[in-house]
């Protein structure tokens, strides 16, 4: 299905992967931001909460991205006839995307406690300095991890954005040219 | 729900998929080390997923 010489199938799946890379480190980082206030013993119960909240949510955002990112990246190679296992630089980019299925394995324990301990100091449970002591260590025990994801995220996109071709006998990258879409209609 | 369902798919099924595919590959191509890192890291997973994947889908309310 092509428009303007350009494959709207191919197109799309390219951007939206790409683009789901760029929102996982973008949101990543936005919960990253708002995680220093959320362990913050010294600030507000309820600012921390609502903080907790928002964290929570743009988290559930990024682990849709992360979960469906390898599906994604399956039917792009079937769309652009790139043998999955193959080929040499996407196999160091599966390598990456394992490293990090590990190291969500990892997280997926700690995620959720600080919004949980919120929730029981907000309703008036008494052990408050234990509760706000777990939430810091969980978040600063996560933190490692949690830049490893970045750094890895970072390199897998390099190594797809250092592996672009021009299709074959192609003067632009994204779109043939008029010559050659009358060329392929003849 | 669904979230939890994806997860245990991507790395049960995933895993599955990816490991079995890369121990073929790296087969085929005499020992070939990124992918038979693949395979260990990739089949780690599916094979860590698989009970967890098989209580959750069993211990549903």
């Amino acid at each position: 299905m092509e428009l303007y010489g350009v494959d709207i199938i191919d197109i799309s799946f390219r951007g939206i992967h790409a683009l789901m890379a760029a929102a996982w480190l973008l949101f990543d980082f936005i919960v990253f931001w708002l995680h220093f206030k959320v362990k913050d013993a010294n600030a507000p119960t309820t600012e921390r909460l609502e903080r907790a909240r928002v964290m929570h949510g743009i988290d559930t955002v990024v682990a849709y991205i992360f979960l469906l990112m390898l599906p994604s990246g399956i039917i792009l190679c079937y769309i652009t006839d790139t043998p999955i296992f193959s080929t040499e630089w996407l196999s160091w980019k599966h390598l990456l995307y394992g490293i990090i299925i590990v190291d969500a394995l990892y997280l997926i324990p700690i995620s959720g406690t600080a919004l949980r301990n919120l929730k029981a100091i907000e309703a008036g449970a008494e052990n408050v300095d234990e509760l706000n002591r777990e939430i810091k260590s969980k978040m600063d025990q996560a933190m490692p991890a949690v830049i490893l994801i970045w750094i890895l995220v970072f390199a897998a996109s390099l190594i797809s954005v250092l592996n672009l071709k021009v299709p074959k006998g192609q003067e632009y990258i994204f779109r043939k040219t008029q010559a050659q879409v009358e060329i392929k209609k003849e | 729900m669904f979230i939890v369902w994806l997860l245990w798919i991507t790395v049960v099924i995933g895993g599955f998929y990816m490991g079995i595919g890369s121990a073929i590959g790296s087969y085929q191509k005499d020992y070939d080390i990124p992918l038979a890192l693949n395979a260990l890291i990739y089949l780690g997973c599916a094979f860590y997923g698989l009970p967890k994947f098989i209580k959750f889908i069993f211990n549903r309310k």
